[in-house]
């Protein structure tokens, strides 16, 4: 359990590069043969295509006769549609089809049921679509839609979730019970019992706000109907197979007749984990118009149609007893659920096993409910509910620690988990490297000089209106899938051609992250040939095989193993084949630079494609193909949230290294340490873009990022006011892997897709108390949030007690948890 | 698409006499005629209210001033500096005229949006387009400039010289008449002794709009006191505001002692009256201002040896200079004159080179160049993200220095030669070595803002720049990309600038 990178690095440099050296060049880099691609810097097998502008996004694809779809939209958060009227847009030349709720059958869809493609009788959130349009081309479209005359009687909207509870509340959706959509319970030990031994207790409340994905490439989609009535569709999902299922349930057909093909997709991150109305509405367009029709988003539509992360204000309570020990923590998260549930009601699930499993904690209780607002309603969204609770756990902890005068590293070592346990969700922890993750972290980063040398009580530089601080968050994430369908498993079908080339078909999608370059470095090394004599197809349903989908950073490890299990499949074909034609023993024959090699004599004797021809052609008439599945040996968790749902768990520690102007409020990051038990490293290249994409990611959501919903309007809905981190705010990240050597992973590794952005913030928050003495609990930490927090009373350096948090929300009566839980339901609805 | 941004007409005269003249006989229309020189607040602005209501909006024509000469050029006549309307941002912030003679504008250039914006927006817009956070607006105030405009008036080119400081009369608002055109900007040349400190308030180190801007001219008269001074403030009320009460305040005392700062901080506080707005609200703005007034105030007295605030060094983003920026040593390469155009309506035929061939086409004046590039040459490797300008992944080459293509129209490129990330390949057909570089350190992932940080990377080191960290990091501030995080990419450009020999730098 060594680390891999980093030894002897100087700290200054932004990555601590490899020991292997970066390849003189792409090409050559890319031809290995002898396997040995795992674990080196591997660049990107379609990296050539996509950095020359030769990929097709869905923006970049025309059909023959298509139409363009337009939607027009609420605009306001809450109402009743009196009337909509679309005779004039439906005159209008160039116009095709005009559709409105009376147009369509209204199947409901989403996580509660609760979303039609477009809306009848009520608005209930800004974005609700209400009428849809296709036409000859985008202008006339949306001219179209300007011709429409829509009656709205505007409702008073309900704008918290906390207002939406209370008695007397209007209730926003009929289907709901009030306006409480969701909840869940989990419960484990006794939490009475863990504060009576607890020398300190300490509750804290966070407002956690909306953030998005911001996908560069924008949402589109093209649906057609082939003239048997099938419908083939350019969709950008990352779940394709159960999209299709849904879909088809939405749109009235069966999941066969309908054919998706993936385009190029400009960025995921979760965001394309559910339907959202302007897929089935695309269909239906098609329907009407009988021709080809796109919807293509602009970037406005994105900010205000898609999904968001899920707002939070998140209150937790926990002890600490005399040596240090976690005694208990009790959560209790309200989520403002907007005007639709999406999958944003159920990160719940992830949620608690930060609370239940991120430490040791002998007692621990979690209560969560999803109220209806007029607000954006959230999806999926890297981390999936882990970044909430990971600020709400690591910043509550620093605190503790601080009461208890002890150093935040300290206490994070003895409390942290190990390998062989078993947490109270029954998660087991067959490989753990977050203790070697602490102490790496602590070594990169200089941790002990930089918090006795810094803080509140010593000012930097000449003007003396500057802090510096250092913060650490860990994080435990699922790193081998998340088995909440009744399958977490990947297809692969594996093929070798006529002239010895490979053909890698997976079930699981690439969205950028790199998983065709994974995948097929996987194969090479198996297979002894060079990655470039891989082709890899995985946008296809109609080829692919089936796959729960690209989420819960499962792809490298389940798409993973089941292209190394078709891979060892094919050796064996191949192995065995080669024996009787050569006869010489399977055992004495290997794999090599795309040949069969003879071990004895270290030479070449036959070559791979002539091999196969020989299976085609003469004897035996063969393919060489096999099909696999891989089932991830995990488990459902039970009514009771308990169960082991990872084959493998992720872990990792970030510390954060900031600047504080004391008078402005600005913070400027220095430097960000990451440090991951990742199983094994994949591919360097990868996992550094991994590692710092999601830091940035975290970056954001601790600094810049907020959807301004005033009103439940958006008032932000550009680039120019949405802040994404740009490349000179972007602090050196340095870098270090604890390799665990997962029994369950590809060649060991875990997941590693969601967890660099999950702890970042929680870091960040954490330095910033160091720095100025003020933990904030609202995120992002602008300069006016951090002024507002240093003005307030209450900060002494020269006390370890932490002042109290700085609520900068009104105080509001937190409801109390509400039984039984919904976790049951939801469980046995998906399967 | 194909914005019908309701322009019914084309004209881009040769002279400044007859643009004015066409100016003049045509603004008493309903529409009056719509002056376009980089279009950088033009061209969202126009879609937006396209967006909003596509059907409303009258026709009006387009004057475009690509090719009046007399409004370019950056000289110094006399005692003053005159810098011509059509000079862009970027062409500011490296000319040597500027940094020397006006050095709050060199640092105000510098901190200008990105590269894309800034080799399309001119000087002239961004003083016509009267934002009240308008970069250029607070260092042109403290350096005392005036504005020529020119109308046509009894048969010739009439022109009038505006004081700045009476220039803009509201937020979008300011004192140029329908028929006339902005020509130049005049300024008193600096003196060499004399002080600037500048600091665009904002939460990036450009990209943004800024939250407050603050610009600080102190001339010291040599014997340890003032002759002038000026404080500018940015985006604190309806317009650019100069506060002469504060430098009436520092004439009589108040300069060099920690007291008289603090009394001139509070003073320039109040005479701030900001609005809340998605940036931030008006109390912080107003916190914003005393604090970064008494900042630069200590900073410039520090500088000057006034005891008090020895050592004195602002924190943060606060510049004091006496020569404005160090960028001069590299010139960008001069562009293509282009031809003038007569008053042509309907489609317009445009002629460009695209990479490498020619390319001609009639196309709407409202066309943008994306929407040529993409719906008619069917070159999708540049992408659409935002239309706004804030994204970059529809940047292209414009003579060799980046533009965003959704802020540019096709007709504004007549003459031109326009790379698309089709045309960047490497001279055996193979991939481009920078897109090699960049791959090799795996800065591609999703792939959709990648053409965009090609265009941004060939742009910067086409235009003499270097390999310096921040360097590079500033090349692609104008791109935005959600997966890698920005620094396998900077690793490519560093990679790149390692391969071609460090080039010449720009720090």
């Amino acid at each position: 359990m060594q680390p891999v990178l980093g030894e002897g690095s100087d700290l200054s440099e932004k990555t601590i590069n490899t020991s292997i050296g970066p390849p003189a060049s792409a090409t050559e880099n890319w031809g290995f043969a002898n396997g040995g691609n795992i674990g080196t810097r591997i660049p990107k097998l379609d990296g050539p295509q996509r950095i020359s502008g030769k990929v097709s996004y869905v923006q970049d694809i025309t059909r023959p006769r298509m139409l363009h779809g337009a939607i027009l939209r609420a605009g306001v958060p809450s109402a009743r549609i009196v009337s909509i009227d679309v005779s004039a847009a439906k005159l209008l030349p160039g116009v095709h089809a005009v559709l409105t709720a009376e147009d369509i059958p209204l199947v409901p869809f989403g996580h509660g049921r609760d979303n039609t493609a477009l809306k009848q009788d009520f608005v209930r959130c800004e974005r609700d679509e209400l009428v849809a349009v296709a036409a000859e081309d985008e202008v006339t479209a949306r001219k179209a839609l300007a011709l429409v005359k829509i009656e709205l009687e505007e409702i008073e909207p309900i704008l918290d979730p906390f207002s939406a509870l209370e008695p007397g509340a209007r209730q926003i959706h009929p289907l709901h019970d009030g306006n409480l959509v969701l909840n869940f319970d989990w419960s484990g030990g006794d939490i009475s019992a863990g504060e009576a031994v607890s020398s300190l207790v300490l509750e804290d409340e966070y407002h956690l706000t909306w953030v998005t994905h911001c996908c560069l490439g924008v949402s589109g989609i093209i649906a057609e109907f082939d003239a048997r009535g099938d419908l083939l569709l350019h969709s950008l999902t990352q779940v394709p197979f159960l999209y299709r299922r849904d879909l088809g349930h939405i749109v009235g057909l069966a999941p066969e007749c309908i054919h998706i093909v993936q385009p190029t997709i400009g960025g995921g991150f979760g965001s394309k984990l559910d339907i959202y109305p302007y897929e089935p509405i695309a269909v239906f367009l098609a329907k009407a118009a009988g021709r080809p029709v796109r919807i293509l988003f602009n970037r406005e539509e994105e900010f205000i149609a898609s999904p968001t992360r899920q707002p939070t204000v998140a209150r937790i309570r926990a002890g600490m007893d005399d040596e240090g020990a976690l005694t208990f923590r009790e959560a209790r998260f309200l989520h403002d659920n907007g005007g639709a549930t999406s999958w944003g009601a159920t990160t719940p699930f992830v949620m608690m096993q930060t609370i239940s499993s991120l430490y040791r904690v002998p007692h621990a209780s979690f209560h969560t409910q999803a109220v209806s607002t007029n607000n954006p309603y959230a999806g999926s969204f890297r981390g999936y509910g882990n970044l909430q609770a990971t600020l709400a756990v690591e910043t509550n902890l620093d605190r503790l620690a601080a009461m208890a005068a002890r150093d935040p590293l300290e206490v994070r070592l003895a409390n942290a988990q190990q390998a062989g346990d078993i947490s109270s969700q029954g998660m087991v922890f067959r490989s753990c490297g977050f203790k070697e993750c602490l102490r790496r972290a602590g070594e990169l980063s200089s941790w002990e000089g930089k918090r006795k040398e810094w803080g509140l009580a010593n000012p930097i530089g000449a003007s003396g209106e500057l802090r510096r601080g250092i913060g650490i968050a860990s994080l435990l994430h699922v790193g081998g899938g998340a088995k909440i369908y009744r399958s977490d498993g990947c297809g692969t079908r594996l093929s070798i051609d006529h002239a010895g080339k490979v053909h890698l078909c997976s079930g699981s999608t690439e969205i950028g992250q790199g998983s065709e370059t994974v995948l097929a470095a996987l194969v090479a090394d198996e297979l002894g040939v060079k990655i470039t004599d891989i082709r890899v197809t995985n946008d296809d349903t109609r080829q692919t095989p089936w796959d729960v989908g690209v989420h819960a950073s499962r792809t490298s490890f389940i798409a993973g193993n089941s292209a190394l299990k078709a891979a060892r499949q094919v050796r064996t074909q191949l192995l065995t084949a080669a024996s009787e034609i050569v006869g010489l023993p399977p055992e004495q024959l290997t794999l090599r630079e795309g040949g069969i090699w003879d071990i004895r004599t270290d030479s070449a004797i036959l070559d791979l494609g002539k091999l196969v021809r020989e299976l085609h052609f003469s004897g035996q008439h063969q393919l060489v193909e096999v099909q696999v599945f891989y089932e991830p040996p995990s488990d459902y968790q039970d009514e009771r949230f308990h169960g082991d749902v990872s084959a493998s768990y992720a872990w990792g520690v970030q510390v954060v290294e900031v600047e504080v102007d004391m008078q402005t409020g600005v913070i400027q990051p220095l430097r960000v340490t990451s440090v991951h038990d990742v199983g094994r490293v994949l591919n360097q290249l990868g996992i550094m873009g991994q590692v710092e994409g999601g830091v940035a990611m975290g970056l954001g959501y601790g600094l810049t990022e907020e959807m301004l919903v005033r009103g439940g309007i958006l008032a932000n809905p550009t680039f120019r006011d949405y802040h994404l981190i740009t490349a000179p705010e972007m602090p050196p990240v340095q870098m270090d892997f604890i390799e665990t050597d997962d029994p369950e992973g590809p060649r060991g590794a875990k997941g590693i897709g969601e967890a660099p952005a999950i702890p970042t913030a929680a870091a960040l928050v954490n330095a910033v108390a160091h720095a100025t003495g003020a933990w904030i609990n609202r995120l992002p930490l602008k300069p006016e949030t951090v002024l507002a927090a240093l003005s307030a009373e209450g900060i002494d350096s020269s006390t370890l007690v932490p002042p109290p948090i700085r609520n900068l929300a009104p105080e509001k009566e937190f409801p109390l948890p509400v039984t039984p839980s919904d976790g049951a339901e939801f469980i046995s609805e998906v399967m | 698409m194909d914005w019908e941004l309701g322009i019914s007409g084309y004209i881009a005269p040769a002279t400044l006499s007859a643009a004015v003249r066409y100016l003049a006989e045509s603004s008493t229309q309903e529409y009056p005629p719509l002056v376009w020189a980089g279009g950088t607040d033009l061209m969202p602005r126009m879609r937006m209210r396209w967006l909003d209501s596509p059907e409303q909006g009258g026709l009006q024509s387009l004057l475009s001033l690509r090719s009046v000469s007399e409004l370019s050029g950056i000289e110094v006549v006399g005692d003053m500096l005159r810098i011509g309307s059509l000079t862009t941002i970027e062409e500011m912030r490296r000319s040597p005229l500027i940094s020397a003679h006006a050095p709050a504008l060199a640092i105000a250039c510098d901190l200008f949006a990105s590269f894309q914006i800034r080799h399309a927006a001119t000087l002239g817009g961004n003083l016509v387009n009267a934002s009240p956070a308008a970069d250029t607006a607070g260092p042109l105030l403290v350096h005392q400039a005036v504005v020529v405009c020119a109308g046509w008036r009894d048969g010739s080119v009439d022109e009038r010289h505006i004081p700045l400081a009476e220039f803009w009369l509201g937020p979008g608002r300011c004192a140029l008449a329908a028929d006339e055109l902005l020509v130049a900007v005049e300024l008193p040349i600096f003196p060499d002794s004399g002080w600037v400190a500048y600091e665009k308030h904002c939460r990036r180190p450009a990209k943004d709009i800024s939250i407050v801007s603050i610009t600080l001219a102190v001339e010291p008269d040599g014997d340890g006191g003032l002759c002038r001074s000026s404080l500018a403030l940015g985006a604190v009320a309806p317009t650019p505001l100069l506060v002469p009460q504060v430098a009436e305040l520092l004439a009589e005392g108040g300069f060099g002692s920690k007291e008289g700062h603090s009394r001139a901080s509070r003073m320039a506080a109040e005479a701030a009256s900001p609005i809340d707005d998605v940036r931030g609200s008006a109390a912080h703005r107003r916190h914003l201002v005393e604090v970064l007034t008494h900042r630069a105030l200590d900073g410039i007295a520090a500088r000057m040896g006034y005891s008090d605030f020895n050592g004195y060094e602002p924190p943060q983003r606060m510049t004091i200079t006496q020569s404005g920026s160090a960028l001069t040593n590299c010139e960008l390469p001069p562009m293509t004159p282009q031809p003038s155009a007569e008053l042509q309506e309907g489609d317009i035929e445009v002629n460009f080179t695209l990479n490498g061939g020619p390319m001609r086409r009639n196309i709407a004046a409202g066309a943008t160049l994306v929407a040529l590039l993409r719906e008619d040459e069917n070159l999708t490797g540049t992408k659409i993200a935002c239309e706004e300008g804030e994204c970059g992944a529809c940047s292209v080459l414009l003579d060799g220095r980046a533009v965003q293509s959704c802020l540019t129209l096709a007709v504004e490129c007549e003459g031109r030669e326009v790379v698309t990330v089709e045309g960047v390949y490497a001279p055996d057909g193979e991939l481009h070595d920078l897109m090699e570089d960049m791959l090799i350190e795996g800065g591609v992932q999703c792939g959709f803002c990648s053409p965009g940080m090609v265009i941004s990377g060939l742009s910067h080191f086409l235009n003499g720049g270097g390999g310096g960290e921040q360097e590079l990091a500033r090349a692609i501030e104008g791109n935005l990309c959600r997966c890698t995080g920005y620094l396998r990419l900077l690793s490519g450009l560093e990679r790149h600038a390692a391969r071609l020999g460090g080039g010449v730098g720009l720090e």
